[in-house]
């Protein structure tokens, strides 16, 4: 009976222990403005005493394609291998941190062995602030101003400004050519909701930069908002 | 041949122990655990989103376009990251949703590994038109096991 428990605390064990040595779980990259796409390499090493095998690993974003380095999913105690991540950065500026998730061996569905984490800095190139103007239904049609700041190292012309929205007036104006420019946005009439895309055309080079969006609002104040207005 | 049998008693043993503890306790927890100590900036847990809001909040699915139209919340917009979607597009439909007044955003994702509500919920709060944007913690998981996704109840 001794032997029967022994042997079946082995195998108990075998099954809960497992696991890989990564030299480091979170890297930082600069993105430069003109990527579209970074890789992230974390090199480890199976320093437990028997085999490992990744069973499953997972980006949880179609922007993020991740596989091991030479297709292999075992490795022997000593051997030593690459989780490779790469980002396709189309769709995002500013700071990112992305999560890849390794299943080893008998790890349940919800508790992955190993969290490896992706910090990315991507330029903005275009800075839009603010995003939205807004104006409270009724209130005075004053005019706003979006500002638009280029931030990269190359100049940035606006070529045009697109209006969803006749209730709004637009004018573009000039700082400094090539940097600094300012949308000043008013409504025609204050006393009708609505929303106004503008779509700001500009020549940078980088094709995920080119276009902008910004956007203008006439709405009723929320009741939380009023609320929080009144003394 | 003695070893065998004594493997099999014990295996036995480990089956009736099981099943004597299911009959006891019921089937296993399914709903994903959320301490609203715990959490993350922008982040909620389901529990909160029913007891603030019971639930009528505006449902952003932050997963790709398939998963959505699969099971997404009934009533709820999709605004993914994939880089073959137009990003625009998602801004402009999430701005015609906002200027409704909705209580609350709540942007969700995938199970177990997913930071894309948080990057969407970063997206929305620029809008500056409402300050209750967040992602809610456990994703789908959290959702499917409280039968609010479609095609689950």
């Amino acid at each position: 009976m001794k032997t029967t428990l022994f042997l079946w605390s082995i195998l108990t064990a075998a099954l809960s222990a497992a696991g890989l040595d990564f030299q480091e779980s979170t890297k930082a990259i600069n993105a430069p403005a003109d990527a579209t796409e970074i890789v992230a390499d974390f090199p480890f090493t199976n320093k437990t005493g028997k085999a490992v095998e990744i069973k499953r690993y997972d980006a949880g974003c179609a922007c993020m394609a991740v596989g091991v380095a030479g297709g292999k999913l075992v490795y022997q105690p000593g051997e030593a291998g690459v989780i490779r991540a790469k980002f396709d950065m189309s769709n995002y500026s500013g700071d990112v941190e992305k999560s890849i998730a390794i299943w080893l061996d008998a790890d349940p569905e919800s508790t992955p062995s190993v969290t490896l984490l992706v910090k990315a800095h991507i330029p903005e190139v275009i800075k839009i602030e603010p995003k939205t103007v807004k104006w409270d239904v009724g209130a005075p049609p004053s005019p706003q101003t979006i500002k638009i700041t280029v931030e990269g190292e190359e100049k940035v012309n606006i070529r045009s400004v697109s209006n969803s929205n006749d209730n709004f007036t637009v004018e573009l104006k000039t700082l400094k050519e090539g940097l600094s420019y300012e949308l000043v946005v008013a409504p025609k009439d204050s006393s009708v909701s609505g929303l106004g895309v503008f779509r700001i055309d500009t020549d940078c080079k980088i094709e995920r930069h080119k276009v902008k969006q910004a956007f203008a609002s006439i709405r009723r104040a929320l009741p939380s908002e009023a609320a929080k207005t009144q003394p | 041949m003695r070893l065998i049998g004594q493997l099999a008693v014990l295996t036995g043993i480990s089956l009736t122990a099981s099943a004597i503890h299911f009959r006891i306790s019921g089937p296993p927890e399914r709903r994903v655990s959320c301490d609203p100590s715990n959490l993350k900036a922008h982040e909620i847990c389901l529990d909160q989103v029913v007891a603030r809001w019971k639930g009528k909040v505006l449902w952003v699915d932050a997963r790709t376009r398939k998963e959505w139209q699969a099971d997404g919340v009934p009533g709820s917009i999709l605004w993914s990251l994939d880089p073959a979607e137009d990003a625009f597009k998602f801004e402009e439909d999430a701005m015609n949703h906002l200027m409704e007044g909705p209580p609350a955003v709540i942007v969700y994702c995938g199970e177990g590994n997913c930071g894309l509500s948080h990057q969407v919920v970063q997206k929305i709060l620029k809008f500056d038109l409402t300050k209750d944007v967040y992602a809610l913690h456990g994703g789908v998981g959290a959702l499917r096991a409280a039968r609010m996704l479609k095609g689950s109840n």
